[in-house]
């Protein structure tokens, strides 16, 4: 999956038109639900299954980009 | 309200109706249990061998409480001598030696057991059938407990209130904005439509946060439910439980139970909902679920708190709208009972 696809899904799951790499997520827009959301897009999207705590921790979009292409 | 009127509403209250207080997952393991107080007692309701079953947690022999925590997994075991209830019987240490009395006639002293689906009622004294104590949702509170997975998580407090009061909180929405601020006023809730099944009572509303819904609704695949809605559900099944949920996919069940001093023994459990075997792991929505509604009954509490017990009374709120129909009807309900002794 591309770098732009994953932006897109993050995008979607905030509900911003755009983001880039360098987008805080702060607790207000990461909360529980948009977690489960972006897990299931992803998960949707490519098949992958991602670690709920992982996706919980992130700060920025480029942590959640490295863990869905380390993935 | 003059105490002695609320007693006696309470004394019918908990003796003539059915109590539900809990699903059958929560004690799917054999000594599994949990304690809930009812008309001043401590009631445990366990898992015996297959069998549940419902007494109040006296040992017949010398009336020491059995169980200490609220709930987990222990033999039905007396800590001071040993009398163990197991397999519908109770296991007394030395037995032949209680030549003086009736020893054979020593129980536990059960209380009569009942279910709807997977829900579990207690009574003391039951006057009516489950069926007819629900009157017609009795198939809408079966499909939902078929829904229902596994409790999560267990709460148990006081309402420094009595308990008319803490219910009718329950069941206007009015005050979300102002005491749920940061919780549960951010679905904006929408004035919604309520009915009436017996005493029983029901309101749902759709959310008016369309970001939270729409997410709501991108999650749905994931769920394993026969009861699917969008928005917010609330049953009030007379006279003290509620159970509520958001789009089915977990359920909350209180108990606002009467207790000494004008307080209300309070307690939750947050059930999740089933899950489809590919669907992604949905923790951290159940976590956020457990944390959001620990604290919107705390905020309850707080504000129920705060209200004049002798505010309550059996008349319609002299100040309602439409919507507080429920809280009128609760009153009725109340009335007509303690006006038929």
């Amino acid at each position: 999956m591309t770098e732009q696809e994953i932006l897109k899904i993050v995008a979607d799951t905030i509900e911003e038109e755009s983001v880039s790499k360098s987008f805080v997520l702060n607790e207000d827009l990461w909360d529980s639900l948009a977690i489960i959301v972006f897990i299931a897009a992803i998960n949707k999207e490519f098949g992958l299954i991602l670690n709920p705590e992982e996706i919980s921790s992130v700060k920025t979009v480029e942590n959640l980009v490295d863990i869905v292409q380390n993935s | 309200m003059k105490n002695n009127f609320l007693d006696k509403l309470s004394e019918i209250l908990i003796n003539d109706f059915w109590h539900m207080v809990g699903h059958k997952s929560e004690l799917e393991d054999n000594d599994s249990f949990f304690k809930l107080i009812l008309n001043n007692k401590e009631i445990v309701v366990f898992n015996d061998n297959g069998i549940i079953t419902a007494f109040d947690n006296i040992c017949p022999h010398r009336g020491t409480r059995i169980l200490r925590a609220t709930n987990g997994k222990s033999p039905i075991t007396c800590p001071y001598h040993s009398w163990t209830y197991k397999n519908g019987e109770l296991k007394i240490p030395n037995k032949k030696k209680y030549t003086d009395c009736d020893i054979d006639s020593a129980d536990i002293n059960k209380l009569d057991i009942c279910f709807c689906g997977d829900f579990i009622f207690v009574g003391l004294e039951p006057k009516m059938s489950l069926d007819r104590q629900l009157s017609g949702l009795s198939s809408v509170l079966e499909t939902i407990s078929y829904d229902i997975s596994n409790r999560l998580d267990f709460d148990s407090y006081e309402f420094d209130s009595i308990f008319p009061i803490a219910i009718e909180n329950a069941l206007e929405a009015e005050h979300l904005p102002s005491v749920h601020k940061n919780s549960l006023a951010r679905l904006k809730l929408q004035e919604g439509e309520y009915s009436f099944f017996g005493k029983n009572s029901f309101w749902q509303s759709p959310i008016g946060n369309k970001k939270i819904d729409r997410d709501l609704e991108k999650i749905k695949e994931n769920f394993d439910i026969s009861t699917t809605f969008s928005g917010y559900r609330n049953y009030l099944i007379f006279p003290f439980a509620m159970l509520s949920s958001t789009y089915g996919y977990s359920y909350s069940l209180q108990n606002f139970l009467p207790g000494k001093n004008n307080k209300t023994y309070f307690n939750s459990r947050f059930f999740s909902s089933k899950t489809k075997n590919n669907a992604v792991a949905m923790d951290p929505f159940f976590k956020g679920g457990i944390e959001i509604n620990k604290q919107i009954f705390r905020e309850d509490a707080e504000i129920c708190s705060f209200v004049l017990n002798e505010s309550w009374s059996f008349d319609d709120p002299k100040y309602s709208k439409g919507i507080d129909a429920r809280i009128k009807e609760f009153r009725k309900n109340c009335k007509s009972i303690l006006m038929k002794v």
